[in-house]
């Protein structure tokens, strides 16, 4: 059986944003995991023990399509994509003029389109294929990020429809949302005394910003021959964030100490 | 029993309030704007990309997005496509934000309903459909936390369910009759009323059960 094949083969798989960050994580996650990783980014310094990358900017799709159709004839069809590339600006609805919105369509969505194209074809005959697509908590709204949060609630809304196109070829789409994860384009964006930066980090019930290589564990896992079954879903990988930002008080103290009897 | 928004009488052209509808008309929407006038509203009309100058320097208190009218779409558009689509929807309706309210400051008190169809919930074979309602989503959720200080509030409406269906045809057993359009200017009218100042970011289906059952949006 092709699924029995694929999960003894490992495979290919391609991340985008491989050079950093999230995508770095990952990448290096599933080499460790056995997969053949293809990486794309626009830094032309990805992570050691790659099968194959392309230095390109994503967001020039006829660029990109010839990079992915380098990729593909040097390594065959590609069973596995994660979508991870994305970024993200700080920037008040007031202060807008729309150039970031036109940036992150291209980037955060633009991109994950251009990348399904290029894969489809080769999940289609093999009739097996894995697709994540990176989102993020803001996908459920975010003050001073709302361009950001459109092209991740639009991503979100992909996730389902694209998983309703394939489902029935064996191709899987699902989403992990990252909440508040350390990398660069968290450090950059978010200063820490801001208002929402601060509701931000109170309000994860886990009281810590996450690692990236806790987002590549969610990956690894929708990515995996037996997780056959899932397709359509989001995984919030955000400490507890997704359960909502309230009050601090929303969040309680460690059972023992609430437990505990009042003097 | 309270007053649906399409039983309450007409009321003095003077005494209504202006309700600015952002986007391309359709039979569909002309009806909500038809209920919501007998509702009290006065309906001014407006494209997404060309908001007259008039309501910038005066902006009403009540707006309502309507969804943009898309033809349905497949994953095989070319992307430069895709990306012209969502550019066309999206930048207009943030500048849309930053004009009427952003740059309004404080307490103002503007209701604004985000209509959207049921391609936000990702339906097959759909794109450019599911990203663009996906879209407003994320932008009416986003604009809710945003301008709350402003006393601002953002909800969003689910038109969910197929206009052009038959209303007659059968239905399955788990669902209500097809709702009509007056359901949905009643959840609009809901949101866009004083008394709903407090109800911001929400996400409200008039499906009659179509979506229920399904993942939260
Ligand atoms: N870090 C977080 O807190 C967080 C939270 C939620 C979601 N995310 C999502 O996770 C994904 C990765 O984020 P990250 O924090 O690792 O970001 P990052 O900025 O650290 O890394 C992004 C990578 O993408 C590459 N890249 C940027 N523009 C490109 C272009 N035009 N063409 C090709 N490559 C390009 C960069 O060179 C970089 O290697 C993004 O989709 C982001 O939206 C991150």
């Amino acid at each position: 059986m092709i699924q029995e094949r694929q999960a003894l083969n490992g495979g290919s798989v391609l991340v985008t944003g491989v050079a950093s960050g999230i995508g770095r994580s990952i990448a290096l996650r599933l080499i460790a995991d056995g997969y053949a990783v293809l990486g794309l980014d626009i830094d032309p310094s990805p992570p050691p023990g790659l099968a194959g990358f392309e230095a390109v900017d994503i967001t020039q799709p006829a660029e990109a399509r010839k990079a992915l159709a380098q990729l593909l004839a040097a390594h065959g069809a590609v069973l596995r994509l994660v979508n991870n590339v994305g970024s993200s600006r700080r920037e008040n609805v007031i202060d807008s003029s729309g150039d970031t919105q036109r940036w992150l369509n291209r980037l955060n969505l633009g991109s994950a389109l251009l990348c399904l194209q290029a894969v489809l074809p080769g999940m289609r005959e093999a009739r097996f294929g894995r697709v994540v697509n990176i989102t993020s908590r803001a996908a459920m709204g975010r003050e001073t990020r709302s361009a950001y949060s459109a092209t991740k609630s639009a991503l979100a809304s992909l996730t389902r429809s694209w998983a309703r196109d394939f489902a029935a070829e064996g191709i899987t789409v699902n989403a992990v949302g990252p909440g508040t994860i350390n990398t660069d384009l968290f450090s950059r964006n978010n200063p820490p005394n801001a208002p929402d930066v601060t509701r931000l980090r109170e309000g994860v019930p886990m009281r810590r910003i996450g690692e990236p290589e806790e987002i590549a564990q969610a990956v690894s896992f929708f990515l995996d021959t037996r997780s056959s079954y899932i397709t359509g879903q989001t995984l919030y990988v955000c400490g507890g964030l997704s359960l909502g930002a309230v009050s601090p008080a929303g969040n309680g103290p460690p059972l023992d100490d609430a437990i505990a009897p009042r003097p | 029993m309270p007053a649906r928004a399409d039983d309450v009488p007409a009321t003095a052209e003077q005494s209504r309030t202006p309700l600015l509808l952002v986007g391309t008309p359709t039979d569909f929407t002309t009806t909500i704007a038809a209920t919501l006038s007998k509702a009290g509203y006065a309906p001014v009309p407006a494209q997404l990309d060309d908001i007259p100058a008039s309501a910038i320097a005066a902006p009403p208190p009540a707006i309502l997005v309507l969804p943009p009218v898309l033809d349905r779409v497949d994953a095989r558009i070319p992307v430069e496509d895709f990306i012209d689509a969502l550019d066309a929807i999206l930048v207009p309706a943030g500048l849309m934000a930053r004009d009427l309210v952003a740059r309004r400051g404080a307490d103002q008190g503007t209701r604004i309903v985000v209509l959207l169809d049921s391609a936000v919930t990702g339906p097959a074979h759909n794109t450019v459909a599911a990203a663009a309602m996906g879209g407003l989503l994320g932008l009416a959720r986003s604009w809710a936390l945003e301008f709350a200080p402003l006393l601002v509030t953002v909800n969003v409406v689910v038109i969910g369910f197929d206009p052009a269906a038959d209303p007659g045809a059968p239905r399955l057993p788990h669902m209500l009759p097809q709702p009509d359009v007056k359901a949905v200017a009643h959840a609009v009218a809901f949101f866009l009323d004083p008394r709903a100042a407090s109800i911001t970011g929400q996400v409200l289906s008039v499906c009659g059960g179509r979506l229920a059952s399904g993942l939260p949006l």
